[in-house]
């Protein structure tokens, strides 16, 4: 927005901005040092390179997640950095899961880069910028931060899934998501376009401002003026509230001077603008097209079982988990941000539901027919999609809007599932990539798994179990839909809880028929899993190892979860 | 933590042993926790019966064979009570609370038992992964013991989910031939039920305006629903496990690839888990949609009592035969629930009690037949009653128990029902609010034909039970395998014997468990009867129902009568 003051100084709140830079400094201090350790330290051993970029990766991760932790304890809500960041406890803590996913990518790299010959430094760079976006986007609350933050980690993914250069599958793979998510971004682009032309600004927080204001007008003809005062007043004030330690005086004054300069460009916009809702629903329309690419949402989940087959498992693993928490993150903020605008619900409300609905149904109905493990859980993670979006839709309608502890709790049951979600398809991926080779192949490989390798048979079947969510209860996965769907018969959408119910129901096929290879078939002589001995690290046996116990934890008690939080 | 300790015992020594012990002595861990397991039982047992005042006479509390109301809401009383918050979730109201009455006794008392058979029948039979084996039947033993205990409608979800599992590994992995196609359905159909189980309890958590999954709670303040898209919900979880014609098609399948101690556990105790939900929970919850589709499931009661028996005559397979038997039998008992009246409903208690021996002690028997000549087909048997006689006597107990011959336990069970059901079965209401739905169900409401059919249902039982046991034990002993077959040893012997005796104890004093049930049966149609009855426009409870003693075809009725909650019973 034009503003038309020159002395104007942005203010920074370091602090809080610090953890994104530290990733952005650590993914450069990274490639600094793939470069430059060959020459520096004379007769390092390649495994030593790669073992100092593992643990600087690490390291930058692991501080910045203490950082992310200290922010949900001290949580605002407030917005910061111009206003193009918004820091509330759902986005921290989103940022929190997306760090941990990274984290578990790191701690099982080694092995995969060891076993593949793959270059260290430029996958922990890209691995560093790509997280940099996602927790970015999990706080963003401007529409072009976001569409930067998309990009950043699109971009990131792209060549982590085209990582392995001597497989043409990996190749391709990188190669479709590439094309398709290009005409994702196109409609991200011209979603937020849509956005701005109706209402003026690009910020979720101000977008609401200015849809009530736009209500108001509506209603009182030459209150417009009036209310664009007042409104600006407000913001000014919002400024001296965030601004950090300057003194307030000063503040004050120069949140005069702005408000001056916004009441002048607002009052010519709410004059000019024909503020016609149906461009702001258009551009959610379009921005939510763009976001269903990225989290995989049917009809526009295609790319995603070749994606997920063609990368190496735990970069799969990494598009499954941590760019899907962020991505959702980012939904939540956009439908609490239009939902402001009064209609919003109604309008959007049967989108959501048919898209939930789809996702739900497409992604289970597929992964009946699949053989090969990595296309299955991609099916999966497109129907566990599903299950979050019918959350998001339960905190759309307008029931939930009403009463900010419904509100509070939805939230939450959302929080807590992505957690989940995430535990859960580390440990699936993390077992499949740690049986090697055929682990990430055919699921007939995994015959008579419990008999060789009884401890990964029993953690893959505690993470079947799991994603199969309602049937058995005692695991992160049961309470994760529990929640969730409790929230949507609360909210009166029956219909879906109806179509979660019948989901789940169908899952119980594809995913015990895992269990079913691991316990129940003979040995498969031709190419069975884990037939030799098995590389280990003790990053990764460890990460696996905490994702079974945590699963297990807040199966028993769930609602430890929200008590770190508080 | 008497209870917590009955229901945890099995799991955690199985977790110790499976962790610590070699596989050749992991039958001893469990054969030890099972016997523990029995002996808390018997003192549960032994505790709750020596308090009930044997005296006790439910007509002098005036709900007898028929429908005398009060507005009064009476809950059974349960002893031995925990209840535990659930950490961190007290906002959703979810508890961790136990607690039992005479028929979850019962229950108990038959779960322990079988558990220990279900140990002793595998002895030699299970070879191979004997860790995973036993620690699976543990595993499933701690989950029907939690549904007999849990009175709060998560945990008891929990419950009902856990018990699927272990039985999902124990026919998947250690059953015949079919097993996977078996072990899949049994847990599709499973979870298709519970799932819609799970939505009715979300439902009802909602509903009930005091957001508790407490059934003491929800019963406490006289909480109950018209509802009945819940109610068929909750019951669809129920009939699916008990199984119900048209839900059984998984029971033979399960049953016949099952191993042993999985027959007999499945056939003895987790039928009955569905019959428990249903008086526990369905009965109790949705007074009006039970009594209003009594009916609609007494017919398919007697549908599943007729199809069962005539599946089981043209059977070649012994342990099919027996799993058809099994629907026909619980056809009989859901038939008596849905009677509501306290001799069929008491018949049908005392028959779960019976099933659990004779059926659990058929499929003890063919388990052990199968041991020795490892086919179950009739055709290749004959004349056994010549070379193990021993087996043959006990077996024939077990078959007479099962085909209902006086003087034995399952007489005792399904003479009441049948009486309950000839007298009046099943009973038209038009509760205040009853819509034109539930008078559209009971336009089908022949009860003569219903008991009819149902008494037919035990000479078919006679029928293919008899002719089972002719063409397996009788004739001439032709087959050379057959000819030096091994007799029972003690280990076999004794867990027939032991059957056989509490199937002649009960078919001869079968009040010794009649008095207790009936306490049962009074606190259950008391709950059904209290909230049919009430009626707001007349507080005075000395008011008398409006009750026709003619009419038993109930053609008409819905017109003429007052607007007030009016039952008529023959």
């Amino acid at each position: 927005m034009e503003t038309g003051i020159t002395a104007y100084v942005p203010q920074v709140a370091w602090s809080q901005i610090a953890p994104f830079v530290i990733l952005t400094l650590g993914g450069l201090l990274i490639l600094a040092l793939d470069a430059l350790l060959d020459i520096v330290v004379k007769g390092i051993t390649p495994q030593r390179r790669d073992s100092v970029l593992t643990w600087v990766t690490g390291g930058s991760l692991f501080v910045t997640g203490m950082m992310f932790y200290g922010n949900v304890i001290g949580t605002t809500g407030r917005p910061f950095f111009e206003g193009a960041l918004r820091a509330d406890e759902f986005g921290n803590l989103g940022a929190l899961i997306v760090i941990f996913g990274s984290l578990v990518f790191v701690a099982m790299s080694p092995r995969l880069i060891r076993e593949k010959k793959l270059p260290a430094g430029e996958m922990y760079a890209l691995l560093l910028f790509a997280v940099a976006g996602m927790t970015l986007l999990s706080v963003a609350n401007e529409l072009v931060t976001a569409f930067v933050c998309i990009e950043i980690l699109s971009l990131s993914l792209y060549v982590l899934t085209g990582m392995n250069r001597r497989s043409p599958r990996s190749g391709e793979a990188a190669f479709k998501y590439f094309i398709l998510g290009a005409f994702a971004s196109a409609f991200l682009v011209l979603g937020i376009a849509f956005i701005y032309g109706a209402t003026g600004t690009t910020q979720l927080f101000g977008t609401g401002r200015l849809m009530q204001q736009m209500q108001a007008s509506e209603a009182r003809i030459g209150a417009r003026q009036l209310i664009a005062d007042k409104q600006s007043y407000d913001l000014g004030l919002d400024e001296i509230l965030y601004a950090g330690e300057r003194p307030v005086r000063t503040a004050v004054f120069e949140a005069e001077q702005e408000g001056r300069a916004i009441i002048a460009s607002t009052r010519v916009e709410v004059e000019t603008q024909p503020l016609n809702p149906i461009w702001l629903f258009l551009g959610f329309v379009l921005i939510f097209a763009g976001l269903c690419f990225k989290l995989s949402l049917a009809p526009f989940h295609m790319w995603a079982p070749d994606v997920y087959e063609g990368a190496p498992s735990i970069v799969a693993m990494l598009i499954a988990t941590a760019s899907k928490v962020a991505a959702f993150a980012f939904l939540i903020h956009l439908v609490e941000a239009m939902a402001v605008w009064e209609h919003f619900p109604a309008a959007s409300l049967f989108l959501l539901s048919s898209v939930a609905t789809v996702s739900i149904l497409w992604g289970n109905l597929g992964a009946i027919t699949q053989t090969r493990m990595k296309r299955m859980l991609a099916y999966s993670s497109i129907a566990h999609g599903g299950y979050i979006l019918v959350g998001v839709a339960t905190l759309v309608s307008a029931a939930s809007f009403n009463d900010p502890l419904a509100h509070e709790r939805i939230r939450n049951s959302i929080l807590f599932y992505l957690f989940g979600y995430t535990l859960m398809n580390v440990l699936a991926f993390g077992i499949a990539a740690y049986l090697g080779k055929e682990g990430e192949g055919e699921i007939a490989a995994y015959r008579g798994l419990s008999t060789r390798r009884p401890v990964l048979a029993a953690g893959m079947t505690l993470a079947m179990i799991s994603l199969l969510g309602l049937g058995i209860p005692g695991t992160i996965g049961f309470w994760g839909k529990y929640f969730v769907i409790k929230e949507a018969v609360n909210a009166g959408m029956t219909f879906l809880a109806w179509i979660s119910f019948i989901g789940s129901a169908i899952s119980a096929y594809y995913y015990l028929r895992v269990v079913v290879a691991m316990y129940m078939l003979p040995e498969e002589k031709e190419t069975p899993v884990a037939g030799g001995v098995l590389q280990t690290n003790t990053g990764y046996t460890f990460s696996l190892g905490l994702s079974g116990a945590m699963i297990c934890f807040f199966g028993i008690l769930p609602a430890l979860f929200w008590a770190l939080g508080s | 933590m008497y209870l917590t300790l009955l229901i945890f015992i099995p799991l955690v020594i199985g977790a110790l042993g499976a962790a610590f012990l070699p596989a050749r002595q992991m039958k001893w861990a469990a054969l030890a926790a099972m016997v523990v397991d029995l002996l808390l039982a018997l003192l549960l047992a032994g505790g709750i019966l020596g308090n009930f005042d044997w005296n006790y006479n439910p007509a002098a509390e005036g709900t007898e064979s028929v429908w005398v109301f009060n507005n009064e809401i009476k809950n059974p009383e349960f002893q031995l009570r925990e209840h535990i918050p659930w950490p961190m979730l007290q906002e959703y109201e979810i508890s961790y609370s136990l607690g039992v009455d005479n028929l979850a006794m019962l229950l108990i008392l038959l779960t322990a038992a079988l558990g220990v058979f279900g140990v002793l029948c595998s002895w030699t039979a299970i070879t191979k992964r004997e860790k995973e084996f036993y620690l699976y039947l543990l595993a499933l033993q701690t989950g029907i013991l939690g549904i007999f205990c849990a009175l709060d409608l998560i945990l008891f979800f929990m419950a009902w989910e856990v018990m699927m599992l272990p039985l999902y590994f124990l026919i998947g992995i250690f059953g015949s031939k079919d097993r996977l196609y078996a072990t899949m359905k049994f847990v599709l159909y499973s979870l298709a039920g519970s799932l819609m189980m799970l939505l009715s309890i979300i439902w009802i958590y909602y509903n009930s305006g005091v957001s508790t999954f407490s059934f003491e709670k929800l019963s406490g303040n006289g909480i109950t629903f018209h509802q009945y898209l819940p109610y068929l919900g909750m019951m669809l979880a129920f009939l699916i496990k008990v199984p119900l014609w048209p839900f059984h098609t998984w029971l033979p399948d399960a049953h016949t690839e099952a191993p042993t101690a999985g027959s007999v556990i499945l056939a003895g105790v987790l039928l009955k888990t569905g019959i428990y939900g249903i008086l526990r929970f369905a009965i109790p919850l949705f007074p009006i949609p039970a009594v209003a589709f009594a009916p609609l499931f007494s017919w398919l009661a007697v549908i599943a009592i007729i199809y069962g028996a005539m599946c089981a005559i043209v059977q070649t397979d012994v342990k099919r035969l027996v799993a058809y038997s099994s629907v026909s039998h619980m056809g009989f008992i859901v038939l008596g629930i849905f009677c509501f009246n306290a001799p069929a409903m008491n018949g049908a208690i005392l028959q779960m009690f019976n099933h659990g021996i004779s059926t659990g002690g058929l499929f003890l028997a063919v388990g052990m037949l199968y041991e020795r000549r490892h086919t179950r087909q009739m055709s290749e048997f004959g004349g056994l009653a010549h070379s193990i006689p021993i087996y043959a006597a006990l077996t024939m107990v077990m078959v007479l128990s099962s085909a209902g011959l006086p003087g034995l336990n399952g007489f005792a069970g399904e003479f009441p029902i049948l009486l309950g059901s000839m007298n009046n079965v099943p009973m038209l209401i038009e509760a205040r609010d009853s819509s034109s739905f539930y008078a559209l169900i009971n336009q089908v409401n022949y009860t003569w034909l219903v008991a009819v059919l149902a008494a037919m249902g035990v000479i078919f039982g006679a029928v293919y039970l008899l002719i089972m046991y002719q063409k397996v034990f009788f004739g001439k002993l032709e087959k050379s395998e057959n000819k030096n077959l091994p007799d029972l040893n003690i280990r076999e012997w004794g867990q027939l014997a032991v059957l056989s005796v509490a199937a002649l104890v009960i078919g001869l004093f079968p009040q010794l468990l009649m008095k207790p049930i009936s306490k049962t049966t009074n606190d259950v149609l008391t709950m059904v009867a209290g909230p049919l009855r009430f009626d707001a426009s007349h507080p005075n409870p000395e008011l008398e129902p409006v009750v026709e003693k003619d009419d038993g075809h109930g053609g008409d009725h819905g017109h003429g009568s007052d607007e007030h909650a009016s039952v008529r019973a023959h």
